[in-house]
């Protein structure tokens, strides 16, 4: 029924490694029968997505799991979505999911997807040279909408600058296209784009890097693997998480030390344009900042209670959430990773 | 008119566009604006990277098909809407309170109903076209003079022969109005919906808009343009077949 | 006949419509749809409390202004182009083309010309409403009969008394169904200019609901949307009752 987004490249045949293009091709390649799970994520899907998004759908059935992604554009629809029964696992937001939960939806977060975030925050230099900036009354911040990641990861680190969160001017811009934009056609003055978007948007003018989350929030949560809190309670669902989550470390620890599986893995399912043509250089330099810097696939995959727990503080800054208290241990099931990581070693 | 002149005219025409594009884009560069002289440079790798033209082909089938149905429901209703005053009672307070609704509304809803598949972006582009070609018909059907049913009614005339007759070439221009708006909005359902579940040619306009450059993004807008005006001119020469007393009755042709 | 209609069978109408609303909702998940009677209770309180009153009067705004122009912009084009058969067959190709662009690929560009406020609401607002006009009235100046023509030239009618006691009367039909999916369109681009946009009044209150998924608020706000578009679309039949009342062929 849903069908894979992703092109699947020729180009595997060139990547070194037999075994890594056996298992490219999809194939459950095991003996026995494979489980099915229907998993829903977000947009597109840039470096940092593809070595879970490879152990999900590359890794898994090798296990005995078959994924089905289908994508969608909307992390609300997704999460409306798992809720209403049409997929099983969903990739979303921590702040959505926990929002949800305070209106009274039972959804739960079992795992981190990757961890951080190549999105970076980019201000114009000719208006912005320091956080207090943001306050001046010709400054705007164009985010996707009001009380989202976007919005938070700035808040955090002007709140940590002693900024006056009252003078701040705030645009709702939608998607990373309409927001880069938005700060090239200089209708905002600062703004969330990917990291590796920066070279190209400083080549059209004095544009800087003011926050990377990795270094400011110790971590930074961008994405989370959730079900809904009935679904997983069944035995059956449970094994799919854990098989699930272990195809996503697989690909993580493989990932971080292995410059070709994350190759194949990019080359795969990236929906970059111009991916084929990339020099491998520059894949390798973009590849160590996620692996070095940025550290976004943890061989433990690092989904614990603590994480967001230092983020709410944030979330509530920017009202993404409710000002009511939040019960992290019954939003977080960190039992399925602990079972993971206990098969895995 | 002859057809040559109409040619040249409707060429003067697009050289205009495209030398006003081409101005805007040298103006504001391929990031802000890409020229059309970029867009065409940069369009076989469009076509290569997004696979273009079959991802294009693959769309076509929810298109066609929920574009027939919304016509089809839409011509029947509106006319009898237009015609019967309970029937338009009834049904045009919903009718006005949809048509002002935005798809957005539906997608999580037709999501949950349809999955991701044909029959989710099918129910899109009906619910697109529909509005269209029942209001605009439902307009013509009140139009019609009392006079032409009378007479019909003096003839005897079954009330078939009256509907296929009298009534339906009254209404034609009507039809061809509500049809030609509705095709447009049925190509834009189409990119929409598939833009929300990132599949097909919506799938390739969303991941078009992410890049820096908008060369691929237009090229990708492009080719939708191009499909539209392919599309009207195939409306309109089916109109001519099917109705070739109208042009003589305007004071030209289409 | 209008009380009959509007007093008696609209509210059969709407009542039968939630009841099957009702009926939906209850085969569904919970999390899409909310009761009919929840909605209303909504409704009632965020109308009576004066949020969505408020709401209103500024979405309004960008509404009448986007839809006024569009009016202006394309009644005065839709009849030159449909009397000069030259400038229409120049032009429609490009009407074609751009009129299938969806709106959601224009906004990056309306951000960059201009801005993230009031002018791109308008903006928006005039892009999704200018060519459902146009094209009507388009349509309505060629679908004039050739007989009325030249019985009017052979009365020697021309020039400025022509358009105003022949052509426009003529193609009135039309352009009243023009301006009735018009301002249907009108009502649905002022909501997303404001979802599209910098998030104001009405949208924002959607996408607070929406952000807060309080299905009861935000179906109470589509609905309260969906009343005021209804009363827009009465209200130009009632204009085109009271401008053009030889047009209405049956007897109601």
């Amino acid at each position: 029924m849903s069908k894979h987004t992703m092109t699947r490249r020729e180009a595997m045949r060139l990547i070194a490694g037999a075994p890594l293009a056996i298992g490219a091709a999809g194939f459950p390649g095991t003996a026995f029968s494979a489980d099915m799970v229907k998993c829903i994520n977000v947009g597109f899907v840039l470096g940092i997505h593809c070595p879970p998004t490879y152990g999900v759908l590359d890794e898994c059935p090798k296990f005995g799991l078959q994924v089905e992604m289908q994508r969608l554009q909307s992390l609300r629809v997704i999460l409306q979505t798992i809720m209403g029964g049409t997929g099983d696992i969903g990739v979303g937001e921590p702040i959505q999911l926990l929002r949800s939960r305070q209106a009274g939806n039972d959804v739960v977060m079992f795992g981190n997807w990757y961890l951080n975030t190549s999105l970076v925050v980019a201000v114009n230099s000719n208006y912005i040279q320091t956080w207090k900036d943001l306050e001046k009354p010709d400054v705007t911040v164009g985010i996707n909408s009001q009380g989202d990641i976007t919005q938070v990861m700035i808040i955090g680190g002007f709140l940590k600058n002693g900024g006056d969160l009252s003078k701040v001017k705030w645009a709702d811009v939608g998607g990373s296209g309409t927001r880069m934009r938005a700060l090239l056609g200089n209708r905002v003055q600062a703004t969330v784009v990917h990291f590796d978007q920066m070279p190209e948007i400083q080549k059209t003018g004095n544009y800087k890097l003011i926050l990377a989350p990795h270094r400011e929030y110790h971590p930074w949560i961008n994405e989370i693997v959730f079900a809904r809190g009935d679904w997983l309670r069944n035995d059956a669902n449970r094994r799919k998480a854990a098989v699930f989550m272990k195809g996503v470390i697989v690909a993580s620890r493989r990932a971080t030390t292995d410059f070709a599986y994350y190759k194949a893995s990019f080359l795969k399912y990236a929906t970059l344009k111009g991916k084929d043509t990339m020099p491998e250089s520059a894949m390798r330099t973009y590849w160590n900042t996620l692996t070095q810097d940025i550290g976004a696939w943890p061989a433990d995959n690092a989904f614990r209670v603590e994480n967001i727990e230092k983020l709410l503080p944030y979330y509530r800054a920017a009202k993404a959430i409710e000002d009511k208290p939040i019960d992290l241990a019954a939003a977080m099931d960190t039992s399925i990773m602990a079972q993971v990581l206990k098969e895995l070693g | 008119m002859s057809r040559r002149r109409a040619w040249a005219l409707r060429l003067a025409g697009v050289a205009v566009f495209l030398l006003l594009w081409e101005v805007a884009g040298r103006m504001l560069g391929d990031a802000l604006f890409a020229s059309f002289s970029s867009v065409i440079e940069g369009f076989p790798a469009t076509v290569r990277d997004y696979k273009l033209f079959s991802v294009l082909a693959g769309s076509f089938q929810q298109l066609v098909l929920g574009y027939l149905l919304g016509c089809v429901a839409g011509i029947v209703l509106g006319t009898a809407m237009g015609r019967s005053a309970l029937f338009d009672g009834l049904l045009q307070p919903w009718v006005s309170m949809m048509f002002v609704t935005s798809i957005a509304s539906l997608v999580p809803l037709f999501i949950i109903m349809f999955g991701f598949g044909l029959a989710f972006r099918v129910a899109i582009v009906f619910m697109s076209t529909i509005w269209y070609v029942l209001l605009v018909t439902y307009h013509g059907a009140r139009s019609v003079t009392p006079d032409l049913l009378q007479t019909a009614r003096a003839f005897e005339a079954s009330s078939t022969q009256t509907f296929f007759k009298v009534l339906l070439p009254a209404l034609y221009p009507y039809i061809l109005v509500g049809m030609r708006i509705g095709l447009a909005h049925a190509i834009r359902a189409m990119v929409i919906a598939e833009m929300y579940v990132i599949v097909g040619f919506g799938g390739v306009v969303y991941n078009a808009g992410v890049e820096i450059s908008t060369v691929s993004l237009f090229g990708a807008l492009l080719t939708i343009m191009v499909v539209s005006v392919a599309l009207t001119e195939m409306l309109k020469w089916f109109g001519r077949r099917t109705a070739p007393w109208y042009e003589e009755r305007q004071q030209m042709s289409n | 006949m209008i009380l009959k209609r509007s007093l008696v069978l609209f509210p059969v109408s709407i009542v039968l419509g939630l009841l099957v609303w009702e009926a939906i909702g209850r085969v569904l998940p919970k999390v899409l749809l909310a009761p009919p009677s929840a909605v209303l209770g909504r409704l009632l309180t965020m109308t009576g409390d004066g949020a969505l009153p408020l709401a209103l009067l500024g979405s309004i705004q960008h509404m009448a202004v986007g839809y006024l122009l569009a009016v202006v912009v394309a009644i005065p084009i839709g009849i030159i182009v449909g009397r000069n058969v030259a400038v229409a067959t120049a032009v429609e190709p490009l009407l074609n083309a751009v009129y299938a662009i969806p709106p959601v690929a224009f906004v990056p560009f309306f951000v960059i010309w201009f801005g993230l406020y009031f002018e791109g609401r308008v903006a928006l607002v005039f892009a999704m409403c200018f060519f459902e006009i146009l094209i009507n009235v388009l349509q309505g100046v060629r679908d004039i009969d050739r007989g009325l023509l030249d019985a009017a030239r052979a009365l020697e009618v021309r020039g400025l008394a022509l358009y105003r006691k022949v052509v426009i009367p003529a193609a009135s039909p039309f352009i009243f169904t023009g301006l009735r999916v018009g301002i249907g369109r009108a009502v649905n681009a002022m909501i997303t200019a404001e979802l599209f946009f910098a998030a104001v009044n009405l949208g924002q209150i959607l996408k607070s609901s929406g952000n807060a998924f309080d299905t009861t608020a935000l179906f109470a706000v589509i609905l309260f949307v969906s009343l005021f578009g209804l009363a827009c679309q009465e209200g130009m039949r009632l204009a085109e009752r009271l401008v053009i009342p030889w047009h209405h062929g049956r007897q109601t």
